[in-house]
């Protein structure tokens, strides 16, 4: 697992993988976006925002970007605005971090070995403790490294070209 | 059995620590137990587990305690006096971490966590006869105390070693000891504990998914997934193809290959039929509770989470039954038509979810004419084999005669009410459309990047071969050839 201090010191560069150019990065967004149930969302949390690059753009009255990176956080918050705020918390500190239900969550590249070993029982948990009753989940990662899957209906999954890889989008509803 | 834990962590460097999943898994497998305190414990009774955990370190707080929360069992905390808040230097055959200061003791402890005694500084006491040194490690000082009031009557020995006056001071001071080396299961001051690993199972039986295809093939990698992908892992999978045309059996050999020790596959060389290829099925497999997965339908992740427990918890129950979810094309007119016996709700605009009664006589006479233990419910072999399996009754479709067998043979049912099935609803023509599933489509995608893979480092080595020097004496050899065997013609 990498340690805090190595994604503090990846941070220090400003968009360290190069999403902002990327057209394949681009893309995602707009996947993300377009699969996104219709709804009026209250609240959105994006869990390991990094510096924004999604999170900017999420449905919600309020949105909330969290990321275990410090450095990712205060980078983030150029974008942070009335609906829109950023803070530093690890996934598993989040029940003693953040308050109140989310009625839609987004983790994008997040539930890797490198960021949270073999603790994804533990994500389940942390998960369902900030997600509202009838909230969306949505995940999107790496199908090569990704074993995940919440014990919540899913309302679909997709796949497409990303990168080198494929990249696998779930939404679930609880 | 008193079980002996050390580091929770979502990593596991050394055999001292467990994965935080392997811990999830353990705690899980513990349920049918009788999880208690030391104070509680009865060493006799075979069903009673006491979880203790020596150190104690952070990360048992940063990643173990919301699971023993959400088991809500308790567990005792056997704590060293001069390793609270510091780390664990002078370990060097392990990595580096950190213990629990007194915020964090006192936060496990507001967990259900209770505080006992570790000594003062670790000191192996086996050779220690020096009654002031002694004294100093068995003493427990205030302020450690003060954060527990029900804590600090049991004892743990370092290294589980202790000599015979260690012992007599113990006694006088603690209502019990714990060891893992020196003692036994009967006296209280020196029980015997159990190291946990990542490899200590504790479940009650073992569990087999069959996931029976027909012609399914469209939708058998959404199966197969949802049952790799479980809360609880699955023991024994057997994919099983009623002797499908489409691409089952070539699906179902990619992952028996991918995952040899947990996947089987079965074809039958001729269709064989609902009833004729379940019983095969099942008497391919092992698992002391079984259940048949339709290779168009997915299971929830918590699944067998939810309901292993419902079966391990009471011997006489012989079917744990859930709700389910249908989605597909057909969804809204079966939802429909289920709603005039059931609670139906819609869910995330596709999903209907039907709920189901509670076992009790009443839903024991309606199952006389109305099924509502759906086919993919957890079921016990032993139960299973008691009523003969599936028969071929008209007009009761197959699985409502096997339950109603069940039940009328005296076995309880258990509802466990989660809609862990999603079930899909659609016509015969709409299954054999084939590639409408993601899943499917993900599938090939994989299997063709590996080839194009495979292709190119065939390629590039061919390449790489042609400068060599073998094949450069190959191609004078090769022409030598040629021109011999045309001269032979001649």
């Amino acid at each position: 697992m990498q340690s805090r201090d190595e994604l503090e010191d990846w941070h220090k560069e400003q968009d360290p993988w190069k999403y902002e150019q990327n057209t394949d990065d681009r893309l995602r967004k707009s996947v993300l976006l377009s699969e996104l149930p219709q709804r009026a969302y209250k609240s959105t949390l994006d869990i390991g925002c990094g510096q924004g690059f999604v999170t900017r753009d999420l449905p919600g009255e309020t949105v909330l970007g969290v990321d275990i990176s410090e450095e990712a956080v205060i980078k983030a918050r150029k974008w942070k605005s009335e609906r829109l705020d950023f803070c530093q918390a690890s996934l598993f500190d989040l029940p003693n971090r953040i308050e109140g239900n989310f009625d839609l969550i987004i983790l994008t590249g997040v539930l890797y070995p490198q960021y949270v070993g073999h603790a994804l029982n533990l994500v389940y948990d942390v998960i369902d403790g900030v997600l509202a009753d009838n909230g969306i989940l949505v995940s999107v990662h790496i199908d090569e490294w990704y074993t995940a899957r919440f014990p919540y209906l899913m309302l679909k999954e997709y796949y497409y070209d990303y990168r080198e890889y494929t990249h696998r989008l779930e939404v679930y509803v609880k | 059995m008193i079980l002996m834990y050390h580091k929770v962590f979502p990593e596991a460097p050394t055999m001292w620590w467990v994965t935080v999943d392997e811990f999830h898994r353990q705690l899980t497998e513990l349920r049918y137990r009788k999880v208690v305190y030391l104070d509680d414990y009865d060493p006799s009774d075979p069903d009673q587990v006491v979880l203790t955990f020596d150190g104690v370190y952070d990360n048992l707080l940063h990643y173990g305690a919301a699971l023993l929360k959400k088991f809500d069992y308790p567990f005792e905390l056997f704590i060293t006096s001069d390793y609270v808040g510091a780390d664990n230097a002078f370990d060097t055959s392990e990595p580096s971490t950190s213990f629990a200061s007194v915020d964090e003791l006192k936060q496990l402890v507001s967990m259900g966590g209770r505080l006992q005694w570790h000594t003062k500084s670790h000191t192996n006491l086996a050779s220690v006869h020096d009654m002031t040194v002694i004294e100093e490690e068995l003493n427990v000082p205030v302020q450690l105390r003060e954060l527990d009031d029900s804590g600090f009557g049991w004892f743990a020995y370092p290294h589980g070693e202790f000599n015979d006056v260690v012992l007599s001071e113990v006694r006088k001071r603690f209502r019990g000891a714990v060891s893992c080396v020196q003692g036994n299961d009967t006296d209280r001051y020196m029980l015997n504990r159990v190291t946990a690993t990542n490899q200590s199972k504790f479940a009650k039986a073992s569990t087999s998914v069959i996931i029976a295809s027909y012609n399914y093939g469209a939708f058998l990698v959404e199966a197969i997934e949802s049952v790799l992908r479980q809360t609880l892992p699955v023991d024994e999978i057997l994919i099983s193809d009623d002797c499908s045309s489409d691409e089952t059996f070539e699906i179902a050999t990619y992952y028996q290959k991918q995952h040899p020790e947990l996947i089987k596959v079965n074809r039958n060389n001729t269709n064989l039929g609902i009833i004729a290829h379940f019983n095969k099925a099942i008497s391919m497999t092992s698992g002391e509770y079984i259940c048949i997965l339709g290779a168009d339908n997915r299971f929830r992740s918590d699944y067998l989470e939810r309901t292993v427990s419902m079966l391990d918890a009471d011997d006489s129950v012989g079917i744990a039954y859930t709700d389910f979810a249908l989605f597909g094309k057909r969804a809204e007119i079966e939802a429909s038509s289920l709603s005039k016996n059931w609670t139906v709700r819609e869910v995330g605009g596709k999903f209907h979810v039907v709920s189901f009664p509670g076992f009790d006589s009443s839903a024991r006479a309606l199952l006389q004419g109305l099924n509502f233990i759906h086919g993919s419910s957890l079921f016990r072999r032993k139960a299973f084999e008691q009523v003969g399996g599936y028969l071929n009754v008209n007009p009761i479709p197959e699985d409502h005669g096997l339950f109603k067998r069940i039940i009328d043979a005296g076995w309880g049912a258990q509802h466990c009410p989660w809609p862990l099935l999603e079930y899909r609803q659609h016509s015969r023509e709409q299954a054999n459309i084939h590639a409408t599933s993601e899943a499917l489509l993900n599938h090939y995608r994989k299997q063709c990047k590996k080839a194009l893979s495979e292709r190119d480092e065939l390629a590039a080595y061919i390449n790489y071969a042609r400068t060599t020097w073998a094949w450069k004496l190959a191609t004078p050899l090769r022409v030598a050839e040629n021109l011999i065997r045309r001269w032979l013609k001649k």
